[in-house]
């Protein structure tokens, strides 16, 4: 239940980068089974290898409910259809199906599965709910809209400090910079909190964030992320990840750039009456400066 | 309070909503404020580590399968960890101890010994007698599968699986292509210095599998591979003429090119594998030439009084990277394939010399002497960001990981019993590791993936 809400929040989300109202479905995150995890959906394929011996085989397998849910080609997919293509040169090739079909199977597998997911009790007992019940896709989601998603428009809602990507307000900047009378309650001394929460989370943050240093050019790999915190300090969401970007390794990247927002839990260390200041988190990672070479 | 809190999210997300349509709807129009603004954070510095990834062995129900798992999972924990990108967390460490392949772990505990992925695996003895690994790779934190992927090969070959496994981790944890599948052809050395026998000899990329392909009566060096296939060119000094070979991997078959009395390198191929491309001598002075596999029709690239000499084709095809010492000391140049557009690239201090154009395209990679020292560097191809990897007494022959992220070379020790080895050393410099080798080795060349 708690998952269907959530994934029901990040479709939302997505949709609310989408012009048209429209598009705002329901059924798609109605009929998802949530919580279980594709453990059926390893596919087969086979490849030849030189030396007489036969090779091995890399079939994907789709992790069902991000397919699902993402509608869209799911460029994944395409990527891991065209590798299997190409890859095995003779063999059977047994049944390289459709990738239709395999999600098909596969989201229809694991219902019946016991997939025992001890998930749900932790959830239970936990005082802390949502955290636990990721959405799966809340990545590739988000990541389609992207292209729309009009951060300025967002932003101005909000009141944010505009920033336009490259040039992220700097702690200093946005103690200094007045904000648009949107914070009639805050004062001085709260802007100030505001630079220090800022300087908190980021060394905290910076702690926990592995550079991904295999990429080519990850300098050029900017990832921005969206969470809300309870008043505990634990994620009320899994980060959602609001830019996107052709490069190969950008998947990989936010991947563990969300990792770090969440193995770097609980951020108690945040003052609990200034709640409303830091509820909501928008992080950008750029690792821009760090990688001169690589 | 699980549902209140979810649904705290959903409404706020509803109400940040709201006033966007609204907004869009009026056009920019007034709209009242309802959310609160996002605290915002640059992270622009991160850990320079390498990532924790926890393997427990992969599971079997007979002994010969848990075997294969485990020897599976050592050979995959051993790339990974080589790369210089992830640490193998210690099994000791592990909370949960996974017993069933269709079951979600217990994320918590792995995120309680800060593994950021974990792998999970089975073997399976077909009853075809072939053997079946099937893993997946989780996201720990996100408490998601990442992908999940199965091989089967005949059992002898389970060392590749282990190589197909970790190249498809690497892959998908970051975002480049692996190269763990893949071969490494070099020269194996033994005995006394005056009187070393050499062999050319073929291995896995980790030092496993080690084959004798000549029998070392014959003085071999500098074997290339092929970019595409299992094929590998190398000269034989046999009765005292260079000889040019051509070698199939998979077939043993062997032949020849041709009879080169003053080549000293032997020729790199095409990335199409359809042509080779050397430098012969002539006199005093050497020129680069192409030579067509198939036609055994050759052209002349270069025509200078100066020693054009080991040349590399861009893996587009389109340029040549050489060296000469047109301009008095050894120096890097690139021109285009049919020998136009000639620009010299290096401009540093010293002599530069073998260079190697990288698979990606986007380094060059060479030997530079200088102040009587070897080094190891890359630079890109117009010449800019020169970086020294690695250097010593003597380092030379650098060779390209399949991905261009790894280069191996190899290192001379001094004294009367010193002699090659072979080390690898990242793109940043900072993981030189050295390669398992029976003896002395040295002139390698890295294999494509094998696919």
């Amino acid at each position: 239940m708690a998952s269907l809400l959530l994934h029901g929040a990040i479709v939302a989300a997505g949709v609310i980068a989408l012009p048209s109202l429209d598009s705002y479905q329901v059924e798609d995150f109605e009929s998802i089974p949530v919580e279980l995890v594709d453990i059926e959906e390893v596919s087969a394929r086979h490849a030849v290898s030189k030396e007489a011996e036969e090779e091995p085989a890399a079939p994907p397998a789709p992790p069902r409910i991000e397919e699902a849910e993402a509608p869209k080609p799911a460029p994944e997919a395409a990527r891991e259809v065209e590798q299997a293509a190409r890859e095995p040169e003779a063999e059977p090739l047994p049944e390289l199906e459709p990738l239709e079909e395999l999600i098909e199977t596969a989201a229809a597998e694991p219902e019946p599965e016991p997939a025992p997911e001890p998930e749900p009790e932790k959830a239970e007992a936990e005082p802390v709910p949502l955290p636990k019940v990721k959405p799966k896709p809340p990545k590739r989601v988000v990541e389609k809209p992207k292209p729309e998603f009009n951060a300025d428009e967002m932003q101005a809602l909000l009141n944010k400090i505009d920033e336009t990507d490259q040039a992220p307000p700097k702690p200093t900047e946005m103690a200094g910079t007045p904000r648009l009378a949107e914070f009639d309650s805050m004062t001085g001394s709260d802007e100030r909190l505001a630079a220090d929460l800022v300087d908190a989370l980021r060394r905290r943050i910076e702690s926990c964030w592995t550079l991904p240093a295999g990429a080519r050019d990850a300098g050029e790999l900017q990832i921005k992320l969206q969470f809300a915190l309870n008043p505990d300090g634990m994620l009320s969401n899994y980060p959602l990840v609001l830019n996107a970007s052709a490069h190969p390794a950008f998947d990989a990247a936010a991947r563990s750039a969300q990792s770090a927002v969440k193995m770097c839990e609980p951020y108690n260390f945040l003052p609990i009456e200034k709640y409303d200041l830091w509820r909501d988190i928008i992080l950008t990672f750029d690792p821009s400066r760090i990688f001169a070479l690589n | 309070m699980l549902i209140a809190s979810t649904n705290r999210v959903f409404c706020r997300l509803l109400r940040i909503m709201a006033p966007i349509a609204l907004a869009l709807i009026m056009a920019g129009g007034l709209a009242e404020r309802s959310a609160q603004a996002a605290l915002e954070v640059d992270i622009t510095r991160g850990q320079v580590e390498p990532m924790p990834i926890a393997l427990p062995n992969f599971l079997g129900d007979s002994p010969e399968e848990q075997q294969y798992g485990l020897d599976i999972v050592t050979v995959i924990g051993s790339n990974l960890e080589r790369s210089g990108l992830f640490r193998p967390l210690p099994q000791a460490s592990y909370i949960e101890k996974i017993s069933d392949f269709d079951q979600q772990p217990r994320f918590e505990d792995w995120r309680a010994i800060a593994a950021q992925a974990l792998v999970s695996g089975r073997l399976v003895m077909q009853e075809d007698g072939r053997l079946r690994a099937e893993f997946r790779l989780w996201d720990v934190a996100a408490g998601q599968q990442i992908t999940g992927l199965k091989f089967v090969t005949s059992p002898s070959n389970w060392r590749r699986m282990g190589h197909l496994i970790s190249d498809a981790i690497y892959k998908t944890l970051t975002g480049e292509d692996g190269y763990f599948d893949s071969r490494i052809v070099f020269i194996d050395e033994e005995g006394p210095k005056d009187r070393r026998i050499k062999r050319l000899a073929l291995m896995d990329q980790d030092g496993a599998n080690v084959r004798m392909l000549s029998d070392g009566k014959d003085l071999v060096v500098t074997p290339r591979f092929s970019p595409t296939s299992q094929q590998i060119t190398y000269m034989s000094f046999a009765g005292g003429v260079p000889r040019v070979y051509l070698y199939d991997i998979e077939t043993s078959q062997r032949q020849l090119v041709g009879e080169f009395p003053t080549m000293s390198f032997a020729p790199r191929f095409s990335p199409d594998g359809q042509r080779v491309i050397m430098s012969l001598q002539d006199g005093g002075n050497s020129d680069i030439f192409v030579l067509d596999l198939a036609t055994r029709g050759t052209m002349q690239l270069t025509n200078s009084a100066a020693i054009d000499t080991a040349p590399s084709y861009s893996p587009d095809g389109r340029q040549i990277v050489f060296e000469s010492d047109r301009d008095g000391t050894q120096q890097i140049y690139v021109m285009n394939a049919d020998g136009s557009g000639l620009q010299r690239i290096s401009y540093g201090e010293g002599r530069y010399s073998t260079p190697v154009w990288s698979p990606r395209g986007d380094n060059i990679a060479f030997t530079k002497m200088y102040n009587g020292r070897f080094a190891i560097g890359v630079m890109r191809p117009d010449g800019s960001g020169e970086r020294l990897l690695t250097e010593g007494y003597h380092n030379e022959g650098p060779t390209w990981a399949p991905n261009g992220r790894v280069i191996m070379f190899f290192r001379e020790t001094r004294g009367e019993h010193g002699g090659p080895n072979l080390y690898s050393v990242d793109l940043t410099g900072r993981n030189e590791q050295r390669v398992p080798t029976p003896g002395f080795a040295s002139d390698p060349a890295w294999s494509p993936l094998l696919n």
